[in-house]
């Protein structure tokens, strides 16, 4: 008799049998309802065989095998499979979490009875390419028959999508579809607004986090049924099935959000170019500033680098920056130059940005008699100020409450506020300048997606005079008006022991300069530091990404960090200390024998040692090829799930991006 | 019990802007400008001296109120500055005006 091997959403690495009398090879893929236990789980048929190795009679036959929706290709499994291998994540977890939610449940699938409607667009004609765009299209589609890793080096407001829009256009009328990746779309709805302007007559779904269960799972069959020629999705859409794929676009490539933090912590740009290279199909890696790891794939000969340095809109200048040294103490306040600045752009009826990212009113709430601090009694954090609701907030562990009266520990009723945060210099500014009107833009005042399509509306309708905002305002908006932009408090990343962070702030005041000035006004850009020397600075003034990687890869070398070295990270955690002190002193004592090169370093506490209650502790594995690593990880891992206590938590990070 | 306590008349003279504690509190600092005749070694000695006061809670928004030079009496206890300070503030929450002697 047939038997299906299922796999399950558990953190357990093998397959369970299950009798099937009408299976047959053509159901490997599909859905299927099992007894598990007591009751009945949702799995993912991976094959059919004649015979198990356990004795038939004890085998339980399935519930159902669900063929309403068509079963998951050889070539969606075969991505699956590396990345179960690669990431040491069970295959059942990665090919369960692979499916939308409106899959996975348990009393089976139906579609919704009315879907979402799309903002009915009006199509804008293609404009003219520069020199550089075309002769990145006609170089891409050069090489489309195979796998070709292209990075496509574009500074900010160069045009890149419409080399994206153009490669599309190519593809979809080829009959083929195509994977777009945007870092978090459903904040961004001009990037798809922008799409459906520009290719009007194709099919095109987009794929975030803002659908309802049921309207995301109904996309994702339409990309594997191929009614939808184009996906537009964030991270988890890399594993959307879609059988005439013949492109994977990832644009900001160095977007820290391709990498998932937590579960199955796989990087979505990697995976791409996985992909791509097992369907033999074409990658192109969009960025203004690329990851340090891409860029030495360039030099390293492994991917093809295509430039575009001038900007699309004629006239359209790069912005000036200038550095505004203040003492270290002051950084987080807007300096007299800032505020003059402001002020002759207000006069202008000009729309200026100010840039803190950091929410919150301060990150510290302090007491000057004693010098108490508030802290995270959960966290090895610190409790942020949050004046208008009149509460403490941990970022990390999300406990919050009152802003207490007076000092838990001297009574003193005069608190002070450390450090400047969104809402501290948007009460600075509105007394600065009591008529202007001022915006504040971070995750505390956009929560809905629709909120925030409305706010960009008054923005674009210049109702705004000046905006305030974190990071999330900074990412991939187009916003014209803007001439000024001002950043505050950047010198943090300086300090950070991460050997990332200068790679980041770097990217970061890039995309944040890049505000300003995208029409045919030059912008200008404030950035205000007490390190005015620092080379990162200078790099960024002289608008030399080049010059910024060639001297951050050289440094990489010198410590052998990545790209130059493979890691990984053995993270754990657990309410009780001792025992995950234990576990990870048995960790080292039980790596496996080792070639050379391969270093293990000793466990420490992550920057945050404690979080929501739990003692956290994590042990970095260094070697200098990819397949040593691999091979260690796999030994070692299987040691480690017979050691580990039920009160620790463990994962391995391959390919960590925070330390 | 260690004692502190202090009471003290005279003009305001300076006063910042009402501020808030983070938990929303009033808060004044306030210059108050001093002079008395004392006796000292058996004889008169003229006192004068500026105190920095931090009025907090409801005297804090009424002392907002009152103009600079007001005549003022306070009850209050000193304490340094900050933690590093070596300078005296005298802080209190209850004031008078004070007309007169």
């Amino acid at each position: 008799m047939p038997i299906v091997q299922v796999a399950f959403d558990l953190p357990l690495d093998r397959l369970f049998d299950y009798l099937a009398p009408e299976a047959s090879a053509a159901d490997v893929g599909l859905r299927t309802l099992a007894p598990f236990g007591s009751g009945q789980k949702v799995g993912v048929i991976l094959s059919v065989v004649s015979e198990s190795r356990w004795p038939e009679e004890q085998l339980r036959p399935v519930t159902a095998i669900w063929r309403d929706t068509p079963p998951l290709s050889q070539a969606d499994l075969k991505l699956l499979h590396f990345c179960s291998t690669y990431y040491h994540h069970p295959l059942g977890a990665v090919t369960l979490n692979a499916l939308p939610p409106g899959l996975r449940r348990i009393k089976g699938w139906s579609p919704p009875r009315r879907r979402r409607k799309c903002a009915e667009v009006e199509p804008v004609a293609a404009p003219t390419l520069t020199s550089e765009q075309q002769a990145a299209v006609a170089s891409v589609l050069s090489g489309m028959d195979g796998f070709q890793p292209v990075l496509l080096h574009g500074i900010t407001g160069s045009g890149k999508t419409e080399v994206y829009l153009r490669l599309i256009e190519q593809q979809v009328a080829a009959g083929r579809q195509v994977l777009v990746l945007a870092p978090e779309i459903s904040l961004t709805p001009q990037l798809e607004q922008r799409f459906r302007q520009r290719l009007p007559g194709i099919s095109m779904v987009s794929m975030h986090s803002g659908l309802g269960e049921k309207e995301r799972a109904v996309r994702w069959l339409e990309a594997q049924n191929g009614e939808a020629a184009v996906v537009l999705g964030t991270r988890s859409a890399i594993f959307c099935p879609m059988p005439r794929l013949g492109l994977i676009v990832v644009d900001e490539e160095h977007d820290g959000s391709y990498k998932q933090q937590e579960g199955l912590r796989y990087s979505a740009r990697d995976l791409a170019l996985v992909r791509a290279q097992q369907l033999q199909i074409p990658a192109v890696l969009g960025s203004a500033t690329p990851a340090l790891e891409s860029w030495w794939n360039v030099q390293a000969g492994r991917y093809r680098l295509l430039s575009l340095s001038d900007r699309a809109i004629s006239g359209a200048r790069l912005p000036s920056i200038r550095l505004v040294e203040t003492s270290a103490a002051q950084a987080q306040d807007m300096s007299p130059v800032v505020l003059e600045a402001l002020a002759s752009r207000l006069a202008r009826k000009e729309q200026s940005l100010v840039f803190v990212n950091r929410r919150g009113y301060a990150p510290v709430l302090f007491c000057p008699q004693c010098r108490w601090i508030s802290g995270c009694s959960r966290c090895s954090a610190r409790m942020v100020v949050h004046l208008r609701r009149h509460e403490l907030r941990c970022h990390h562990c999300g406990l919050k409450h009152p802003i207490p009266q007076r000092c838990p520990d001297c009574g003193n009723t005069h608190l002070e506020t450390l450090g400047s945060g969104t809402q501290k210099i948007e009460a600075a500014l509105h007394s600065h300048f009591p008529s202007a009107r001022i915006l504040r833009l971070d995750s505390d005042t956009l929560t809905r997606r629709e909120a925030w399509e409305e706010t960009l509306k008054t923005i674009h309708a210049g109702e705004v005079d000046i905006l305030v905002g974190t990071q999330l305002l900074v990412k991939g908006h187009d916003f014209p008006r803007i001439t000024l932009v001002a950043a505050l408090g950047v010198d943090q990343a300086l300090y950070s022991s991460d050997f990332r962070s200068s790679e980041r702030l770097f990217a970061q005041l890039v995309q944040v300069a890049g505000r300003a000035g995208r029409a045919a006004d030059s912008g200008e850009v404030l950035i205000q530091t007490a390190f005015p020397g620092h080379p990162l600075f200078q790099s960024l003034l002289a608008h030399d990404y080049p010059g910024f990687a060639q001297r951050e890869l050289e440094e990489r070398r010198l410590t052998g960090f990545p790209p130059f070295a493979y890691q990984a990270l053995l993270r754990a955690s657990s309410e009780n200390p001792a025992a995950l002190e234990k576990f990870m002193q048995e960790a080292v004592e039980a790596t496996p024998p080792r070639q050379h090169g391969l270093e293990i370093y000793d466990p420490v506490p992550p920057p945050l040692a404690r979080l929501a209650g739990k003692a956290r502790l994590q042990l970095l594995v260094q070697a200098p090829h990819r397949a040593q690593l691999q091979e260690f990880l796999s030994a070692w891992e299987a040691r480690l799930h017979a050691l580990a206590p039920r009160s620790v938590q463990w994962s391995l990070d391959v390919d960590p991006t925070e330390l | 019990m260690s004692r502190n306590e202090l009471v003290l008349s005279g003009t305001i003279a300076a006063k910042e802007t009402l501020r808030y504690t983070p938990a929303g509190l009033p808060l004044l600092q306030l210059v108050l400008s001093h002079q008395s005749e004392q006796s000292e070694a058996g004889a008169a000695f003229r006192a004068e001296l500026e105190a920095v006061v931090l009025v907090l809670g409801e005297a804090a928004t009424a002392l907002d109120r009152q103009p600079l030079g007001t005549r003022i009496s306070i009850k209050g206890f000193l304490a340094r500055k900050s933690r590093n300070s070596r300078q005296l503030v005298i802080r209190t929450e209850q004031f008078k005006l004070f007309d007169g002697e």
